[in-house]
This record gives structure tokens, sequence and C-alpha cells, in this order.
């Protein structure tokens, strides 16, 4: 053999000049020694809470040591991530320690922010807001807040001043899909994927979206011999794990499943005694469906029609012990027109798999009904003027979620002077909604804007007040019970390291508010009586709770049901409340708004999502975080190879993106990995806000190409119905 | 070529086997003399080198290196973690400390991995390269500093390679749709069993 073989050049390693990098590696670790030796004798505590990294709350157990954080672990008890921290968890919990904080509450002066007391600011809050009160009304004044334990807070203060627009993120996320099964099953239900014998997924990626539960039972599913399918335009972390992948041509979810659905009618492979007996309009259903055969479906979302019949007969086979994930954000949440009737022909197809409620089904999680503060706390009465973004009005967005509102609508609805005071919590609508220039339009045009949060956000940099919130680790906060399942469970976030500066928890700045806004009547309680309060009901000590962090409380699960939360107690194929509005009762195939220019090379739909390492806006700064995004080239565009090859694009080059509202540079990433017909973007980069110092200028935000834009039913987003056109920069 | 170079040639490719099999990977693995190389090296570490060394012939054709990218990713990002520490953690976790370690050896041979390496440090690519570079120069060196390659050797193979190889293998080989992963997986388990008989454990890990 010829030595020239053997000198093969080394590919992972580089030679280090003798001794620096074991003295630089030392250096680094003797630091961390002097610390470790020096608390090594001191206790070494254990405190339950749950995580901020996102909208998970999944339950931690925090290692504190001489009042440090030492590390995190998942709280094994814990249904919503089952003992396990995901990517942007671990790095998240840093920002505790993160120099960009904010460090004591803040008024702008001119162009600037000047520190002053939380007493002053207070009480400058108070004057302005009730000045809008007196003169304009309860209407003018909004709130909104990324959903969390502490929402029904914020929702009682709300109420307490009279004002109904209390809003979340929803209609830019979630709520066309809750929406959906609520009018087909009553309710939104949960997906039993452990028990689950094949688990069908479309547009939905829970190992990057992030729900370590989810991935986990889909594991333990696949390790029992469950078939996974996935059908997403583009090769998702979830993807990875399925038995098959599907790339879908995007905004075709509809007729994919309409064609599955003809397939299980036409052949006779629903169940027909569910059906009978726990449905309304299958005549309907079978009448409408005649025309979506796999053939005429396979032309338009371009999945083989053999692959949409054997699929069909799979899940047949296996029935009830099949599933479509029930979704969350992409395809059904709030991207496309017809993600609406989308949702409904998903439910409508798990209940022809006779899979409602039923073991490796869908099934209506536990979920802890927790006390109410009345008597000892009044309630305020409920607010009865209509919300002026029209939700839930006929006419306008009858089905939107009054819970959540349409955040969206907010920049329109202050240039229009129908808002003119905002208080935003844990939120940065500057960065997270659509067409950025009429955000900041918008929210500029305000006479009151404050910010509660913990960093010097996009949103936060154009407030009158920014009153800075206890980082999640060093604050009591309300008992939550999200985390429902088989058996239902509370969690608790508690202080686990002492506030490092002049913060507060955010439900004691609601609680100070409400008392300076003359309210105090409603928030006579502090948070620790508040969770006692909640909890009495149930039986269970608050202090057995703080010890545990998580308890299971109530019955447990029970398979099949009686009566459903429709206005028929059953499954309604045939919605009449949907005919009643002018909607079709029945899915029908609808295109989406808009698609690409066949005739253009340069033209592509443009889509977005989560990655496992980032949460929107909100991780981005995390130098950690951002370390993963950068080394494994996180950041960029994804195209096509096929369709970028034929722009002459090489992987790694930069492009211009461009649409009817903004216009970016990105390197791109060419794959095999995404459907041709669509680009994608990763959500959480774009940072705007020069306070946020690591991640400024990093990448850019899919909101920045996004228009404007309202379904006709949900008034949500429609966030993926936006065509961009990308050449070589 | 003496006993040090053929296994420091051993490790090296099928380091490089181990990498996501890109164009120019694949173009690499067509080639072929990766084969020649490793079953030459064999015949200098073991007087039975056939029963090592199974069957590559016909499972890199032309057809099949289109479907080689997507094995790997189904293989090795689910079914058989090319990580050591998946197989150490409970519940598949990465112990920190334990990649943390390795950096540490690393950087103690005067080695770092390259900024671009977008794996994992204890990644089996890794692994395996470190340890045809430590062979690789247990080959050139002599007297003392030879004995303290040899040592560096024994105790990074008996603790960071052996303790988990086997088993990714065996789950490589229980799981793998493509016969070259399968055959990849047998050898690799067969020359960390020889080197296993020819480097030794420590005494506190046996």
């Amino acid at each position: 053999m010829e030595m020239k073989y053997l000198k093969m050049s080394r590919r992972g390693f580089l030679k280090v000049a003798a001794g620096t990098g074991a003295l630089t590696l030392g250096s680094g670790l003797l630091d961390f020694n002097k610390w470790s030796h020096a608390n090594a004798d001191l206790p070494l505590m254990r405190i339950p809470t749950f995580c901020g990294g996102c909208g998970n709350r999944c339950a931690l157990l925090a290692f504190v040591k001489n009042g440090k954080l030492l590390k995190i672990e998942g709280n094994p008890e814990a249904n919503g991530n089952l003992g396990t921290v995901c990517p942007r968890g671990h790095g998240y919990v840093h920002d505790l320690y993160s120099p960009d904080r904010l460090k004591e509450p803040l008024k702008r002066v001119g162009d600037r922010f000047e520190p002053i007391s939380w007493e002053q600011a207070y009480k400058e809050i108070a004057e302005k807001t009730k000045a809008i009160l007196k003169k304009d009304g309860p209407q003018k004044v909004f709130w909104i807040n990324f959903p969390q334990s502490n929402s029904m807070f914020a929702q009682r203060f709300m109420n307490a001043i009279g004002s109904p627009h209390y809003f979340t993120h929803g209609s830019t996320c979630y709520t066309a899909r809750n929406a959906g099964w609520a009018v087909t099953v009553g309710e939104l239900p949960s997906n039993d994927l452990s028990n689950s014998r094949y688990i069908l997924i479309i547009g939905r990626n829970p190992a990057g979206g992030i729900d370590l539960g989810q991935v986990k039972r889909i594991l333990e599913a696949k390790g029992k011999g469950a078939k996974v399918v996935v059908i997403d335009p583009r090769h998702s972390e979830t993807a990875i794990v399925a038995d098959e992948w599907l790339p879908i041509k995007p905004g075709t979810d509809l007729a994919f499943l309409l064609s599955l659905i003809h397939v299980m009618v036409s052949q006779g492979l629903y169940d027909k005694k569910f059906v009978s007996e726990k449905t309304i309009g299958f005549q309907q259903l079978e009448e409408e469906i005649g025309g979506y055969t796999p053939a005429w479906a396979e032309k338009i979302c371009e999945i083989p029609a053999k692959t949409i019949i054997r699929i069909a007969r799979e899940m047949a086979q296996v029935r009830p012990r099949a599933l479509l994930h029930v979704g969350y954000h992409a395809a059904f949440g709030s991207q496309y027109l017809n993600s609406f009737q989308t949702v409904r022909a998903l439910a409508i197809a798990n209940s022809l798999l006779g899979n409602i409620n039923r073991e490796g089904g869908i099934y209506f999680p536990c979920s802890a009904k927790l006390g109410q503060l009345d008597p000892k706390h009044p309630t305020p009465d409920p607010i009865k003027i209509p919300k002026a973004d029209g939700t839930g009005m006929p006419g306008r967005y009858p089905l939107g979620s009054q819970g959540d509102g349409i955040a969206h609508a907010i920049p329109e609805l202050a240039l229009r002077g129908e808002l003119k005071a905002g208080f935003v919590y844990h939120n940065n609508p500057l960065r997270t909604n659509p067409n950025p220039k009429r955000v900041i339009a918008g929210y500029k045009n305000l006479e009151l804007l404050v910010v509660i949060d913990t960093f010097l956000s996009e949103t936060a940099s154009i407030a009158h007040y920014v009153l800075p919130e206890s980082f999640f680790l060093e604050r009591d906060e309300a008992i939550d019970n999200k985390h429902s399942g088989k058996r239902a469970q509370i969690s608790i976030q508690q202080q686990v390291v002492k506030p490092m500066y002049n913060t507060r928890p955010g439900t004691q700045i609601i609680i100070e508010l409400a008392k300076h806004l003359g309210v105090g009547k409603y928030f006579n309680f502090s948070v620790g009586e508040a969770n006692r309060l909640r909890l009495e009901p149930l039986g269970v000590k608050l202090e057995d709770l703080m010890k545990q962090g998580v308890l299971a409380v109530g019955e447990k699960w029970k398979e099949g049901f009686d009566e459903l939360k429709t206005a028929s107690g059953k499954v309604e194929i045939y919605s009449r409340l949907l005919e009643g509005l002018g909607f079709s009762p029945i899915p029908r195939w609808e295109e989406p708004l808009v698609s690409p220019d066949t005739k253009d090379p340069h033209s592509f739909r443009l889509l977005h999502g989560k990655q496992s390492v980032q949460t929107h806006s909100m991780t981005a700064n995390q130098p950690y975080l951002m370390a993963v995004s950068r080394r494994y080239d996180l950041i960029r565009i994804w195209m096509n190879r096929g369709r970028g090859e034929q722009l002459g694009l090489k992987d790694g080059d930069w492009v211009q993106v461009q649409s009817v509202v903004g216009e970016g540079k990105i390197q791109v990433r060419l794959t095999e990995g995404l459907h041709p017909s669509c680009v994608w973007l990763p959500s959480g980069y774009g940072i705007f806000s020069k306070h946020l110092k690591t991640a400024f200028d990093v990448g850019l935000s899919y909101n920045d190409f996004l228009p404007t834009l309202f379904d006709p039913t949900v008034g949500h987003a429609m966030a993926s119905e936006v065509i961009v056109r990308v050449t070589k920069a | 070529m003496n006993r040090s170079f053929a296994r420091g040639a051993i490790y090296n490719n099928l380091s490089y086997c181990y990498t996501y099999p890109n164009e120019e990977v694949c173009s690499w693995l067509m080639n072929g003399r990766w084969m020649e190389e490793i079953h030459t090296a064999l015949i200098i570490l073991t007087e039975k080198p056939e029963g090592l060394f199974p069957p590559f012939e016909g499972l890199l054709a032309e057809k099949t290196l289109p479907g080689l990218g997507s094995e790997y990713a189904r293989l090795f990002n689910a079914v058989a973690p090319p990580y050591g520490s998946a197989y150490f953690g409970k519940d598949g976790l990465v112990p920190a400390n334990r990649t943390s370690e390795l950096c540490r050896l690393y950087h103690e041979a005067r080695f770092t991995l390259k900024k671009d390496m977008k794996d994992f440090p204890d990644h089996i690519v890794h692994e395996l390269e470190y340890m045809g570079i430590l062979a690789g120069q247990e080959g050139q060196a002599s007297g003392r500093t030879k004995i303290g390659l040899e040592e560096m050797q024994m105790n990074f193979f008996s603790r960071y390679l052996l303790p988990w190889v086997s088993e990714f293998c065996k789950r490589v080989a229980e799981n793998s749709r493509s016969g070259f992963y399968l055959s990849l997986s047998l050898l690799t388990g067969r020359f960390i069993n020889l080197e296993k008989d020819y480097l030794g454990v420590p005494e506190e890990l046996k």
C-alpha cells in the first residue's frame, strides 16, 4: 500500500498551537472550578417551576446553589414535557443573567428613555389612562399579551376598567384551528399519540414547534409499531422520524383531505356505527364529496391518487386507533383563506374513523377546574360592548375568538382612532405581526403605549413607559392548568432566585396598575392568596404543589362520549351554524387566495415555521441559541434545489426577496426537502431593535413580507397567502 | 507500513464513511479505494482478515446513491444516533459534561474541532477520526512519546468509543434499509472488537 493513501487530510480537527488550546480552555474551566469549589459544601436546592421560553410552559426542576441557578431539568411528572427540556428552554434560562435585561422602569423623554420610579410611573400611566377613559370611553384602551398562566388577571383588569379589548397573538397563530374544531366537535381535542397505530400529521411539526411530550409519544408509538406519515411542503424535523414524507403543494391540504374523505366514504371504509349514532349530516357529505376523487386531488395537491387511496385504506385497517393530528399553526391555524374549512375536513376525516374520544384517536383531555376568587373578591361585570375588530360579529368575523380577538387589527384601529391607549405585556407585535411598517405607524399613533417586558424589544423601544418584569425564574405566578391529558394536571411557576434588578412580577404589576386606576376593589389579593382560592375545590394544598411543581388531580379520562358540546350534541359534519352565517355548511374545495405565477421562474409562495432552537423574536437575542442558529446555518431561506439551480443559484448565495409590502436580502439554502412552488423562512430572526445586540440585523422575518389580511370567517392573518419574487442579490 | 499506520488508515476511512453522503462523499465512496485500503490494512492487523470484511461490492451502484442521503437521515437522526452521549444519558439526553469533557480531551492533545464542523464532539465521525490521528502520530513517534500516544488511545478508546459503538452498530445493523450501512456497521463492530483486544482496557474500567 502506498503511503499517500494513508495521509488523509484532517477533516474535523485543527491542530492547536502548543499550549494555547489547553491554556485557553484551562482558564475558562478554572473560573467554573473556582466557583464550584467555593460552593462545594453549600446545599443544592431543587425548586420546581415551569419554563417561560415559549407557550408550552414545560414543567422544570431548577437547581440552585448559593442563590445562583446551576441547571434545569425537565420535571418527569409533567404531562407536557415528560421530563425533558428543549434547546430553547436550556438556552432561555441564561437570559436571567443577560446584560441586555431591563433593570428599572423607563419613561420616554423625547427620543430617549429616562429611569423613573415605579410609583411615579404608575401615577403618570394612571393619569393618562384615566383621561382617555373619561374623554373617549373604556373601549379605547386595549391590552395584549402572550397567553400565559396569569392571563386571567389581565382579562380581569380589562373587565374592571370596562374595555372589551383584550387580545392575544392568536389571530396570527391558531384561531382558525380552534374555531374549526369547535364548530365540528364542540371543543379543541388532543391527540392520543402513544396509543395510536397510524399517525397522519398534516402541516404540524411538533419536533420543531416544539412539543416535547408529543415527540416522545410519537416515538413511543413508533416503537410499538405505529406508522407515521407527514404531509408537509417542507421536510420538517418531524418528517425526519416519519415513515413517509409527502411534500404537498402549499395551500392544498383541503383538496387532499376532501379526497381522503371521498375514498373513505365511497369505499365504505368509515365507521358506520359511529357515523350513524354520533354524527349529523353524513348524507349531505356523501352528496358533496362525490367529485373529490383522488385523481382530482392529485392535480391540485400533487400527492399521487394511489397514495391517497392507500393512506385511507391503511388508516381504516387500524381505526379507531388511527388519527389525523389535530394541527396547530400551518395549514390549519392562520395560514390560508381555506384554513377554516381545512380544519373542518380534518375533524370530519377523524370522525369517519370513529376515533373521537377513543384510545389511540382524538380525545378530549381532562382539564383541572380551578376555583374562583368570588365570593371573597368580587368579579367585575362582563363587558357588553362589542370588539372594534369585528370578532364574533355577523357580517364581519363571526367565528373569531372572543378570548383572543384579532390582534393584527390593532394597528388599523389605532390609526382610525378607535384605540388610543395600549398595554403590551410579554408580546412584541412590532416584530410578530404582519406588515411592520403599518404596525409601527399604528402603535406610534397611540396616545399612550405601556410595555411590560424583560428586554427592550422593538415594541418596547417605541413605548411611552416600559415596566420591567422580573424574569420567569425570579417570580411567583398564577397556577396553571394548561397541561391537560389523560388525567388533569396543575402546575406552578415559582421564584427560583431572587430578582437581580428593580423589576416586579407580571401579576404584581397588573394588581398595582389596577389599584392606581381606581379599580383596586377587584384586586385586593396577592398571587399567593389567589392561588390558594383557586386550588380550594381541588382539595390541593398550595405548599404541596410548590413542593412537587406538578400534581395530577381529578378523575382519569374515560373513553367514549354521550354528548359533544356542539348544538346537536353530535359531530356536526353539516353545520347549521355555518349555513346561517352564510358559509359553506359542508367543507368544499376553495382555492388559496393567491398563487405563484407559474410563468415567472422567480415567483414563490412564502412559507414560514419554527425551529427547535428559537421562539419567534423572544429568544433570538439569546447568545447560546443564536450561536446554534449560526453554527447550523439555520438563518437562511430554504428553496427547492431544482428551482434554485434554474435561477443560477448556488447554496449559500445571497438573494433578494421582494413582496408587495417589503424586501430584504438573505442567504439561500438549496434543498431537496422543500416543495418547488415555495420558499421557507424560519421564524425568530430579522430583529430590528438595536437594544437586542445579539440578534440585531440577523436574517429576515416573514412578517416583513406579509400584507395585512383578514380571513372572512375567523379574521386570522392568512400568513401564507403571500407571493414573493426571489432574485440573485 | 507499520501496525499504527494501518489502524490509522482504518479509523480514517471508517470516519469518512459515516459522514453525510453528499456529492463529494458519494464520489469518494464510488471510487472504492477506501475498500482496498481497509482491506490491505486488515491484512497487517490480523491473519484472517476475510471474516472481518463484509461484502460491499454492488452496494454502491449509481442507482442506489441518490437514496443514500435520505437513508442516512432516517437512520442516524432517529433510529441509531451516531453520538456517544445518546447512549449514556437517561432518555437519550445529552449529558453536557460528557461533551465538554471530550472537547477538553481534544484540546489536551492540541486539537480542536474546526469551526465549520456542525456535529457534536462525540459524533462517531469525530471520535473515529481522532483515533485515526492519534494512531497516525504513534506510527511516526518513538520512545516516551510513542508510549504516551498509546496510552492516550487506550484511554480515549475505552472511555469514549468502546462503551457505545457496539450498541450503535447493532441498531444500524437491525434497522438499516441500505446494504451499505449494514455492511459498514458490521465492519465497524468487528474492527472495534479487534481494537479492544489490541489496545486493552484500563484496570479501573475492567
